[in-house]
């Protein structure tokens, strides 16, 4: 039901439709008590805009916490009445090193009558945030490990369902590829001049022959790593000033299947083998450039097929699919 | 003793055409060839259609197997003498 909710809710908001609306759209479908004709769901609907505008709706929800440099920044609310029901209306502006914490009243609760008397409660869980908003710079861990502290709370047994979502702001990160040499061989120096061209952003080759070419115009030495971590993905290698330098075709195919595979082991791998490098370096940014050599090695066409490979183009175009699903923003440039 | 240094091509086609099996062999040489021989990976050489490729000291070795590459070091382990 809440995913169900939640899905309804974030594809009405992509279409522009008002976060008002959105409300009681969703507010209509929520079931209510037959006997005492009172809701028991609750509701908090958060839009965000690229400027850190804040549009906040809540029903019957314990209330977002925002927090700035670790301590509590209150948030002007109004009642509102929407779609018949008493909501609470908020806008505000977040700022990157800000958190805010959404959750659910299974996370209040949590522990109630057991190891707290009254649950772990607003103090409890600003307690816990504060302490890790300075350990991660991203917001996931968090989340999960808020979870974590309910579920032990509950002494692992089932209680109330409990959810949260922490939101971290920050700066859109940027990657660029390099895969492939172009298709001529005159045009070497441009493409990489344009690759080495993108100073904020983390800067990843893919490919043999290209880190050798990028190598060169750096006029720096290209090392190959001693290991293999993964006996079917070759080493990566590194070049000074360069992020990631993996080896090309299985790499990226490699790559492709793991980020396809909807699994997440990948994410928390500690062996470092070059596509789990690749799938963590492109899925740590939001907008990604690919540019996309299209020479073609006539050693490699002997086993493509045979070991159903797909092709650097071919890889590409996928790679582009699933992280667009991953609403990343992907351009590809073909040389 | 100068020590020859030896770098197994870690590309795509070598990779592909068995390269391990060279790295498992230099894995395992005599202790008097380990002395003398240092090892390790190189990125694609270019020749890959006549993989798996191996540079010994400043040769190629194309079409590498890990005999080969073997009788190859003691090769150029007696020339350097
Ligand atoms: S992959 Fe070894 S020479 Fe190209």
């Amino acid at each position: 039901m809440s995913i169900l909710s939640a899905r309804i809710a974030s594809g009405l908001l992509k279409r522009n439709v008002s976060l008002e609306q959105v409300f009681a759209t969703i507010a209509d479908t929520l079931p209510t008590c037959k006997v005492r004709n009172l809701a028991y769901s609750t509701l908090s609907i958060l839009r965000i805009k690229p400027n850190g505008d804040c549009h906040l709706i809540e029903y019957d929800n314990p209330l977002l916490l925002r927090l700035k440099q670790g301590k509590i920044a209150p948030i002007n609310r109004k009642k509102r009445e929407i779609a018949g029901k008493e909501t609470f209306e908020s806008w505000f502006r977040i700022e990157p090193e800000d958190l805010l914490v959404l959750f659910s009243d299974g996370v209040l609760n949590a522990g109630v009558g057991g190891l707290y008397r009254l649950g772990l409660g607003y103090h409890g869980v600003i307690n816990s945030v504060i302490d890790w908003a300075d350990d991660y710079d991203y917001a996931q861990p968090i989340a999960e490990r808020l979870i974590e502290v309910v579920d032990a709370c509950y002494l692992g047994r089932i209680g109330d369902d409990s959810t949260s979502v922490i939101i971290k702001p920050r700066h859109p990160r940027t990657a660029v590829l390099l895969t492939g040499p172009p298709a001529s061989a005159a045009d070497d120096r441009e493409v990489v001049a344009k690759f080495l061209n993108y100073q904020n952003a983390e800067r990843i080759v893919c490919g043999g022959a290209t880190g050798n070419l990028v190598a060169r115009e750096l006029k720096r030495e290209i090392k190959t790593s001693l290991q293999y971590e993964d006996p079917s993905v070759p080493p990566t290698a590194t070049i000074q000033g360069i992020d990631l330098v993996t080896e090309g075709i299985l790499t990226l195919n490699k790559s492709l299947s793991k980020l396809k595979s909807g699994g997440e082991e990948w994410r928390k791998e500690p062996r470092a083998d070059g596509a789990t490098l690749l799938c963590q370096a492109l899925t740590r940014a939001d907008r990604l450039i690919m540019l996309v050599g299209t020479a073609v090695n006539p050693a490699h066409e002997e086993f493509m097929s045979s070991l159903q490979l797909l092709t650097r183009t071919e890889v590409v175009a996928r790679l582009q699919e699933v992280l667009s699903q991953m609403d990343k923003e992907v351009i590809i440039e073909k040389y | 003793m100068a020590i020859l240094m030896v770098s197994v091509c870690a590309g795509t086609s070598c990779h592909l055409l068995g390269n391990q099996a060279i790295v498992d062999v230099l894995e395992n040489m005599p202790p008097s060839l380990q002395k003398q021989v240092k090892f390790g990976y190189t990125s694609c050489l270019g020749d890959c259609g006549e993989g798996p490729c191996v540079t010994i000291g400043d040769k190629v070795l194309k079409h590498a197997s890990p005999e080969r590459v073997l009788d190859m070091i003691k090769e150029e382990l007696a020339a350097k003498k």
